[in-house]
């Protein structure tokens, strides 16, 4: 193993242990060992399906570095990529830059940041659609993570329908309360427990998200596939004042979804 | 946007300008025209699915703006984006049910079948249907997202086609039977590139 380089995932991410930064970084730069390449072969052999869907996915993105983009693709990229940019425009307004010097006199900053809080205060009554939420760490800091993507349409019409329309739409409470009626329907509808308490969490309906996400957490284990409630679970309990509750559940996550952004949000909940 | 004359700027001196603070929103914008449209074409080449690929590239990037900044350059900027976008893929596939660790170790028997029975097949085929077995977890792994959902609905969920084209929305006539028919034959000429059927 190359020095200085970290075990992928380390038991944390898409489930492939095998190979480490500096095997992709090779592979992509076509200097992979054939060595090495037969034992990731044979270590797919054996039945790692996560192994195999890594190694599928880093074909196909060696194969567009390589020969880049089609026309066809090119072209379904324009199609969207003015909305993707303003996007990122917008993303960048909102996100904080590392300190820089301080080049202004004080009381301009002053005026800034109070523009500023009416801006944030408006923004929330305002309730504009966010891609991007936060929650306030221990230490004063915040902490940004994204909604999980809307469920696939399990049913044709009625509440969960609803619900993914509301969620997709980022209408928070209107999700929660289409996500809350498909659950009195059906009790065991897993994702409907999880995706109404992410709306409450996202919503800051704090005790109502851990209610819910807590009852999704656990009918998530018995599928083995608790990590993505386990985060959110996590999220809302930091929501709720509770840290060490939610370090406790960070620390449960072993792979799968939300584990990446999981062991980062640990590394700053750790003492 | 600015468009530069001067040979292109390295993508670790963009990641600098980004995290020293210097000009974020240029940088930013600047790897986004440089592997935008890259990343675009990869998650619509594994999902199978433009207006999905769409979705996953815009977080993609909102992801790069979070976390850039926490970049120590271990691997280069391409390494850490396409692990990024491996992870959105991943977190889809979970939540789709669709990952392959997910999945039963047997390929169930209706579907090994239907791929040993191929039409282009002489009638004296050899088919080792253990190898098939074994073979068709990796099959599976190169299929764009689209299809491997149907054919993991449709033969290890017992979900209807129709089914299937509701929860996907699939707006096209055929629904989900396109994507089946197109799967089944990538299927099986992924296994006899392996060799575990043959046509002869």
């Amino acid at each position: 193993m190359a020095k200085g380089f970290q075990v992928i995932d380390g038991g944390r991410g898409a489930g492939c242990g095998f190979l480490t930064e500096a095997d992709i970084e090779a592979y992509f730069s076509g200097t992979l060992t054939a060595e090495r390449g037969a034992m990731f072969s044979a270590h797919q052999a054996a039945g790692c399906g996560p192994c195999s869907m890594f190694d599928a996915d880093m074909q196909a993105f060696r194969k567009v570095l390589t020969d880049g983009a089609l026309e066809s693709e090119r072209r379904d990229f324009e199609a969207s990529a003015a909305a993707q940019r303003d996007a990122l425009r917008s993303e960048l307004g909102r996100s904080a830059g590392p300190p820089r010097r301080r080049i202004v006199p004080n009381w301009l900053l002053s005026a800034a940041a109070l523009i500023a809080i009416v801006g944030i205060v408006s923004f929330q009554f305002l309730r504009s659609p966010e891609l991007v939420h936060s929650v306030m760490l221990p230490d004063g800091e915040s902490f940004a993570f994204q909604a999980p993507a809307p469920p696939p349409l399990v049913r044709d019409g009625g509440d969960f329908a609803r619900g993914r329309a509301a969620f997709a739409a980022r209408e928070w409470s209107t999700a929660a309360a289409a996500f809350e009626s498909v659950e009195a329907e059906d009790p065991r509808s897993a994702d409907a427990e999880f995706y109404a308490g992410v709306s409450h969490l996202l919503n800051h309906e704090i005790p109502l998200a851990v209610e819910r996400l807590t009852e999704a957490r656990e009918r998530a284990m018995t599928d083995g596939v608790s990590g993505e409630a386990t985060y959110y679970l996590a999220l809302a309990q930091i929501g709720a004042g509770n840290p060490v509750v939610a370090r406790e559940l960070l620390e449960s996550i072993q792979d799968g979804p939300g584990a990446v952004e999981a062991g980062r949000l640990l590394d700053l909940l750790s003492p | 946007m600015q468009r530069k004359t001067a040979e292109a700027a390295p993508d670790e001196d963009l990641v600098h300008r980004f995290q020293d603070g210097t000009d974020r929103d240029g940088a930013i914008m600047e790897l986004f025209e440089r592997y935008g449209v890259l990343t675009h074409a990869f998650f619509a080449r594994r999902l199978g699915n433009v207006d999905l690929a769409a979705e996953l590239n815009q977080e993609l990037y909102i992801s790069v703006i979070q976390s850039l900044d926490r970049f120590r350059g271990e691997a280069s900027f391409k390494t850490w984006l396409f692990r990024m976008a491996q992870n959105r893929l991943s977190n889809l596939r979970r939540r789709w049910r669709t990952h392959l660790d997910e999945l039963p170790d047997a390929a169930p028997e209706t579907l090994v079948d239907q791929l040993s029975d191929s039409e282009d097949q002489a009638p004296d085929a050899v088919v080792d249907r253990e190898k098939v077995r074994t073979m068709l977890h990796r099959c599976l792994a190169h299929l764009p997202e689209i299809e491997r959902a149907v054919v993991v609905g449709l033969y290890y969920d017992g979900v209807s086609l129709q089914d299937l084209t509701n929860r996907f929305e699939m707006q096209n006539k055929s629904g989900a039977r396109a994507s089946l028919i197109a799967a089944q034959r990538k299927l099986r000429r992924c296994l006899e590139s392996s060799g575990v059927t043959s046509v002869e």
